[in-house]
């Protein structure tokens, strides 16, 4: 009996602590549960965060990637560089300017109606691949990488009465290759975002040339050959700031004297070419520059459109596939222009004018040929020609590599021939006024950034 | 012979708990509950200070995410095209929108105020109410300023913020022209100038001043300032 009584004793009191013990735990788990509400309210939140700022990170990165595209050369329909002459650059596949400079847009036609583009990008495993298309709606394929998968798609808008230069740039971007920025997906994104601004045309020449060769000191041309023309009915054949010797071989229209001093086809001595006012800190000769590009040349050569090059060897070749990879862009030649002997460049053409900077001397070797419709601007001292070389269009020395009583001055040796003709000077003209839409930036317009 | 036979009586041992044995049980019993019970409350209290902390935290992030995305759209100008220098044109647009409080690096600040473009078609007025924006600590609560006033930001039962530094870096580039200025010098030259604001924010539980938390921020301006002209 007494065993019976005693046992149960036993098992109340442990059992008293048992459930005491498991009340507590319970009461624990309930406050854990609780707690992780907290949790995963938190990583709901994190996770929108995530998804909101990816979104709008990849609309910023279509921003700038289309920045970048307007201010880059030819690209195949993936958007991707190529010296392809049958290809067109982002800018002249989706944009056209009017006789007044004022942008607009080219369209696509869809059974009859005429649809914008809309060039796309998604992100695939380590890189972007993008549609660049020259007819149609963007062909993107599913993304087949790991990792986040995001996507951008870019509208394009200009509007009436917008000042010459101007476009305006919608870029939506969703967390993945969605159906609110790709129209061929099934399924919409998680999350997109839109970002707008704008973007104008930089000029990228203030001044019109006005003579076959403009030099801003004195001039020193081999009187065996170097040869100036002008046939036009304006300008001169040769402009400089100093005196000529010996006296150019220059020519004109029919009946124009060519002879020395009394030639209306030279204006030699020219103050307003000598008596350059620096400011704010530039010398002469880049006062010369920024009066014809209109910045000076540290800042003209960073710019997003300049093509810049750097040859020692074989310059002919990295010349012409730039100038083919890149047209209607600025080439700027780092140092000197050496072309060898078996060096052929063909730049520009009647209807499409070409723009060089050669940051130093041109040497032509024997036997290269050269032939360039447009502008050549050298800041070096000298052009040495022996081989064949023809500019037509305008040739500027602004001489900042020359000094003591050559101050300015350019020597050319050789028989270079420099031909100032009406149509290359009107397409240069057509540049400057933005007419065609070539050679200046594209750059953002300050306040025209938003999101909402 | 009897077959059972009677073992004669030895002497019953004790059955049941002993005094001894009941004490210990008791024992083990009161400590077992008394580790339960501090392991739970150790829990909740944990628990109470975790929930705090990522309360603060995350209201704290809220307001600088807040902070950040509005003032990132500071100086939107719905007439930007008009600032653009176009050729022969004479007077060039300025954007009424652009400035801000602090508008040059210097101490941190605990207010900011900005402006942009609410307007459907530009009207080149920065309109008081609609598109004068700000944000200032006032009394432990981070305040917005949206639809002319001043709107609390953060839940001042919850969260006492105790810091509100605003600061801003600058970088301008000037543009150059032929002329210097009337007088000599290159001051009136056009210049654009990268803005960048960094936000730092810290707060406390009302309920438990040891939660202490903070956020920094930092945010750069899309809309670069531009002044200046070049002189004809």
């Amino acid at each position: 009996m007494s065993m019976q009584r005693s046992n149960p004793a036993i098992a109340q009191r442990g059992a008293a602590a048992l459930v005491i013990v498991m009340v507590l735990f319970f009461i624990i788990s309930l406050v854990a549960a609780y707690a992780s509400r907290n949790l995963i309210f938190e990583q709901r939140t994190s996770a929108n965060n995530y998804r909101a700022t990816q979104a709008f990170d990849a609309a910023e990165a279509g921003l700038e990637w289309t920045i970048a595209m307007l201010n880059g050369g030819r690209i195949d329909d993936t958007c991707n560089g190529t010296a392809d002459t049958t290809k067109t650059s982002f800018r002249d596949r989706y944009l056209v300017a009017d006789a007044n400079g004022v942008l607009g847009l080219r369209k696509w036609v869809d059974a009859g109606t005429d649809k914008n583009f809309n060039p796309s990008c998604v992100r695939d495993g380590a890189g972007w691949a993008c549609s660049c298309p020259s007819a149609g709606d963007p062909v993107l394929a599913a993304p087949t990488g790991t990792g986040a998968a995001p996507s951008f798609r870019i509208s394009l808008v200009t509007g009436v009465g917008d000042p010459p230069g101007l476009v305006r740039v919608i870029s939506r971007g969703c967390t993945s290759l969605g159906s609110q920025c790709f129209a061929g997906a099934a399924a919409g994104a998680d999350a997109n975002g839109e970002v707008f601004a704008m973007l104008a045309l930089a000029p990228s020449l203030m001044q019109t040339p006005a003579a076959a060769i403009t030099v801003r000191g004195p001039g020193n041309f081999d009187p065996g050959g170097a040869r100036f023309v002008n046939v036009g009915a304006q300008g001169v054949a040769v402009n400089t700031g100093g005196p000529i010797n010996p006296a150019p071989m220059v020519s004109g229209p029919a009946g124009t004297p060519t002879a020395g001093a009394l030639s209306p086809l030279i204006a030699a001595d020219d103050r307003s070419l000598s008596a350059l006012t620096s400011s704010g800190g530039l010398s002469q000769g880049e006062m010369m520059f920024l009066a014809t590009f209109g910045m000076p040349p540290a800042a003209f050569r960073l710019q997003p459109a300049v093509v810049r090059l750097s040859c020692t060897t074989d310059c002919a070749t990295v010349l012409q596939l730039a100038a083919d990879a890149h047209p209607g862009r600025v080439l700027w030649v780092e140092g000197n222009l050496a072309i060898d002997g078996a060096g052929v460049v063909n730049l520009g053409s009647p209807t499409m004018p070409a723009i060089l900077v050669v940051d130093g001397d041109l040497d032509f070797a024997v036997g290269s040929s050269v032939n360039i419709h447009g502008l050549v601007y050298s800041r070096g001292a000298s052009w040495t020609a022996a081989g064949d070389a023809k500019v037509t269009g305008a040739f500027i020395a602004e001489g900042d590599r020359t000094a003591g009583a050559n101050e300015g001055g350019f020597a050319i040796t050789g028989a270079p021939v420099v031909a100032f003709d009406d149509s290359a000077v009107d397409q240069l003209e057509k540049v400057r006024t933005r007419q065609v839409i070539d050679f200046g930036s594209f750059v953002r317009v300050p306040g025209s950034w938003r999101d909402f | 012979m009897p077959l059972i036979a009677h073992t004669p009586p030895i002497a019953r041992r004790p059955r049941g708990l002993s005094l001894v044995e009941m004490m210990v049980g008791i024992a083990v019993g009161m400590m077992v509950v008394a580790g339960a019970s501090f392991v739970a409350v150790n829990q909740i209290s944990e628990n109470r200070q975790l929930f705090l902390e990522t309360q603060v935290q995350q209201d704290l992030r809220a307001a600088a995410n807040m902070v950040a995305r509005d003032l990132r759209r500071s100086g939107y100008w719905g007439a930007a095209q008009d600032g653009i220098w176009i050729g022969n044109a004479a007077a060039v647009g300025a954007n009424p929108y652009t400035g801000t409080t602090p508008d040059a690096a210097g101490a941190a600040v605990s207010e900011v105020t900005f402006a942009y473009s609410r307007d459907a078609i530009e009207d080149g007025v920065v309109d008081n109410v609609e598109e004068r924006f700000g944000f200032k600590l006032d009394g432990g609560v981070l305040k917005m300023r949206i639809g002319g006033a001043w709107q609390a930001l953060t839940d001042p039962n919850v969260l006492e913020v105790t810091r509100f530094d605003v600061e801003v870096q600058t970088q301008s580039v000037q543009q150059h022209c032929f002329k210097e200025c009337a007088g000599g010098g290159t001051a009136c030259w056009p210049t654009e100038t990268v803005r960048r604001f960094t936000i730092d924010i810290a707060g406390q539980a009302v309920s438990d001043a040891r939660v202490v938390r903070s956020v920094r921020d930092s945010v750069r301006l899309r809309n670069d300032a531009s002044a200046g002209a070049c002189p004809v």
